[in-house]
């Protein structure tokens, strides 16, 4: 049976399907304006604020605009609509997790600004240089480890070139070898699962203990990695055996990856003293975040602004170089997506929804973390991954409250570290498209791959839910 | 017949095949070779799309020219090299070209501007490339898919003109001396006839397309060609013959096929034809 090209990339843009995404959008909007309808225990805001949630997914699946003005178009709606004052919504914006973010940026520019972070990937690289299939999965564990401390879109973008150098010095045709399939898959792959490890790896993650602390529920640096880096341990080489029995290595031979990787830290020479205070600033603020980042000490956001200022006071770091390195759509995105969560927090339109999931599927609460995993996966395939979790996280704290066994602390988790398993098509998360325009896979790669990596990471998370997080650390 | 070929290379797809049978085809019909490598846009602009949130416009640009810069280097270290090596000790005129755009785009734009004979090219499954010049340009295009069966299969139809197929069929087989066979498709799917301008008649009754079948039959006969008939769908059916007589090559011509199963209306029928196929294929605009 063939498919369609279409069906590996979905929503690949025209001027015509961006106007067409458009009018749904706001055609649904203005449908739950107009009718006069509301169903049992649905507000009229609540009705209101479900109009929003579907046009912001279509806007995010679509992307007609970019995803941060979408952020925007959902902070400026709810009030337009009066759903809620104008006030409150703008006060959601003065999130710890907002400066968190912005230092945790701050402090990924000077890593990126003095190249430390093409040093580490070159030493981690230099550890797998053995065989081939070592190498691939030297690709993936530098990629995932890389994606603790800096933002994993970062990262696929510095390991492009790097990679590329390297089948390009070992003559790897693209899209024929399955060397070069793996090796760039990796990338992408090792990124997205090494993004759910640590609160910097992803914007969705900031977002989640955003949420939970409005809701009175504190999660530190480490709690976080407690609870995700099993999940990282334990879906990394799973998803790595599956590149490898998708797409069979046929070379024997990585010599000339050596030298070309040996040729590259060359250029780079011996280390300078603005990385080694760069370094020194980056493992200082991963310790206090480890220890010190529950609110009775320092709190999150207090660290990485102090890491941020402090690389300001050694000179490390420019103004210029913050312009040009921190992304400020996500800061966007980020209080589109925790004032949409606020709204149908508020309005109840939340509790609805999980009220009608909770009938659907009889209470059964395995079935109800199943279903979570599998929708956020789905989701997060076809739209961002922060917006797939601002979608779902009202939904799931909702769900935590009708359902005696789901608290919304283990409700959030399994939300925010599926949004993050977004291997299937080029459009779900930058990093599958950052790798994808290389040219050594096709659509159709990903998404073999993607489908088989995915089904494996839904069962992977259901296991570490119900075992780990609910059976032994109580979640 | 082919002196002037032109060989386009996505960077979505490249094939050795079609490096090697252009050097094939330029030392059958003493011809030129023409290697253009395409950094296509499409996935950079998804590429810019996907990242406008997540990363700065410094870091995507920067992105941009790293990812030029590998195509770039794999135009020249991989696709161009190759052709080096294998035209090694022949004879064969070759120019090399790299540009950025989008693949039926720069080709229609090539072919406007330089006179060719030929188009040579594979054809990518899961990629980003629009084939849609397989429709638009008036020279054959030649999709390449690396099978070493030397025969042709010549598919005549009631949706096709019917004049250049058999002509060059014949001149294309005594020169290559890879045996013939012809087919003739009445597509009782899309039940009209097209003339020599490629109009489309009204839909005719059985009948009448299997007399027209048959003074083509009569025809070929005169030259010496033997006719195997055949009633289906175009597509299928061709495919289907060429599957039987392993063909190596089947050529078409200008088809214009509109109507499908129950007469739901069809599109792309050659670009479905060459995803499915496992032979190349030779379309006769």
């Amino acid at each position: 049976m063939t498919f369609s090209s279409k069906l590996y990339a979905p929503f690949v843009h025209s001027k015509r399907f961006n106007f067409l995404s458009l009018l749904i959008a706001f055609f649904i909007l203005f449908l739950f304006y107009i009718i006069p309808y509301s169903p049992p225990g649905l507000t009229v805001n609540g009705r209101m604020m479900l109009g929003i949630l579907i046009a912001a997914a279509i806007l995010w699946i679509t992307e007609p605009i970019p995803l941060a003005a979408t952020g925007l178009l959902i902070i400026i709606l709810q009030p337009l609509f009066g759903i809620m004052p104008a006030e409150e919504i703008y006060s959601a914006f003065g999130n710890q997790a907002v400066f968190f973010l912005i230092g945790a940026f701050i402090i990924a520019a000077a890593v990126e600004t003095h190249g430390l972070h093409r040093r580490i990937a070159l030493k981690f690289l230099k550890y797998f240089e053995n065989t081939p299939r070592k190498f691939t999965f030297g690709i993936m564990l530098s990629t995932a480890l890389l994606s603790f401390i800096m933002p994993n879109h970062g990262v696929a973008a510095l390991f492009l070139p790097i990679i590329t150098s390297i089948l390009l010095a070992m003559k790897i045709i693209p899209k024929e070898s399955n060397f070069g399939k793996v090796s760039i898959l990796s990338i992408a792959y090792g990124c997205s699962i090494g993004s759910l490890g640590t609160l910097i790896g992803g914007a969705r993650n900031p977002l989640t203990i955003g949420f939970l602390a409005d809701a009175g529920i504190t999660v530190t640096f480490l709690d976080w990695m407690i609870y995700a880096v099993p999940v990282v341990a334990v879906s990394l080489p799973i998803v790595w055996l599956i590149l490898q029995f998708v797409f069979p290595i046929e070379i024997n031979d990585v010599t000339k990856a050596k030298n070309e990787i040996e040729q590259q830290v060359a250029i780079d020479g011996k280390i300078k003293k603005e990385e080694l205070i760069v370094l020194s600033v980056l493992i200082f603020t991963v310790f206090l975040w480890i220890f010190f980042s529950h609110y009775t000490y320092f709190g999150l956001a207090g660290i990485a602004l102090l890491g941020s200022i402090l690389l300001f006071f050694t000179g490390s770091i420019t103004w210029k170089d913050v312009e040009k390195k921190v992304p400020w759509g996500i800061i966007l995105l980020y209080g589109g997506a925790i004032t949409l969560g606020l709204g149908m927090q508020q309005t109840g339109a939340g509790s609805w929804i999980a009220q009608n999931l909770f009938d659907v599927m009889s209470g059964n609460v395995y079935l109800v973390i199943f279903s979570l995993i599998l929708f956020t996966i789905l989701l997060t395939n076809v739209m961002s991954n922060t917006g797939a979790v601002a979608v779902l996280l009202p939904i799931g704290f909702a769900i935590a409250n009708e359902i005696p066994g789901i608290s919304p602390l283990f409700s959030s988790m399994i939300i925010a570290l599926s949004g993050g398993l977004a291997f299937i098509f080029i459009i779900a998360t930058p990093g599958n498209a950052i790798t994808y325009s290389s040219g050594y896979f096709s659509t159709k790669d990903l998404f073999k791959a993607g489908t088989i990596a995915n089904f494996a990471c839904i069962a992977i998370l259901f296991v570490i839910a119900i075992v780990y997080w609910k059976g032994i650390i109580g979640l | 017949m082919f002196q002037n070929i032109l060989v386009p290379i996505s960077s979505e797809f490249y094939s050795k095949d079609v490096i090697k049978r252009s050097i094939f085809l330029a030392e059958t019909f003493n011809g030129k070779v023409h290697l253009l490598y395409i950094i296509e846009k499409k996935p950079l602009d998804e590429m810019e799309r996907r990242t406008d949130t997540h990363l700065t416009h410094y870091d995507r640009t920067e992105t941009h020219n790293d990812v030029l810069n590998q195509q770039r280097q794999t135009a020249d270290d991989l696709v161009f090299e190759d052709a080096q090596h294998r035209l090694h000790k022949k004879n064969i005129d070759i120019n090399t070209t790299i540009m950025q755009g989008e693949f039926s785009e720069v080709v229609t734009d090539e072919i406007e501007k330089n006179q060719y004979d030929l188009v040579l090219m594979g054809y990518g499954r899961g990629c980003m490339i629009d084939y849609r010049l397989i429709n638009e340009i008036d020279i054959p295009v030649w999709i390449e898919s690396g099978g070493y069966h030397e025969s042709i299969l010549a598919v005549c139809s009631n949706l096709a003109p019917n004049q250049r197929v058999p002509e060059l069929s014949l001149l294309l087989s005594k020169k290559l001396d890879w045996k013939l066979k012809m087919i003739y498709v009445t597509d009782v799917e899309d039940n009209v006839e097209v003339d020599e301008q490629g109009n489309r008649s009204s839909p005719k009754p059985l009948h009448e397309l299997l007399f027209a079948r048959q003074e083509f039959i009569e025809h070929m006969q005169e030259k010496g060609i033997g006719v195997k008939t055949v009633e289906g769908s175009l597509q299928k059916q061709s495919i289907k013959a060429a599957r039987k007589m392993k063909a190596g090559l089947v050529i078409i011509g200008r088809e214009q096929k509109k109507r499908g199963k129950l007469g739901f209306p069809v599109k792309k029928v050659k670009q479905k034809m060459a995803e499915r196929c496992k032979f190349s294929l030779l379309f006769i605009n």
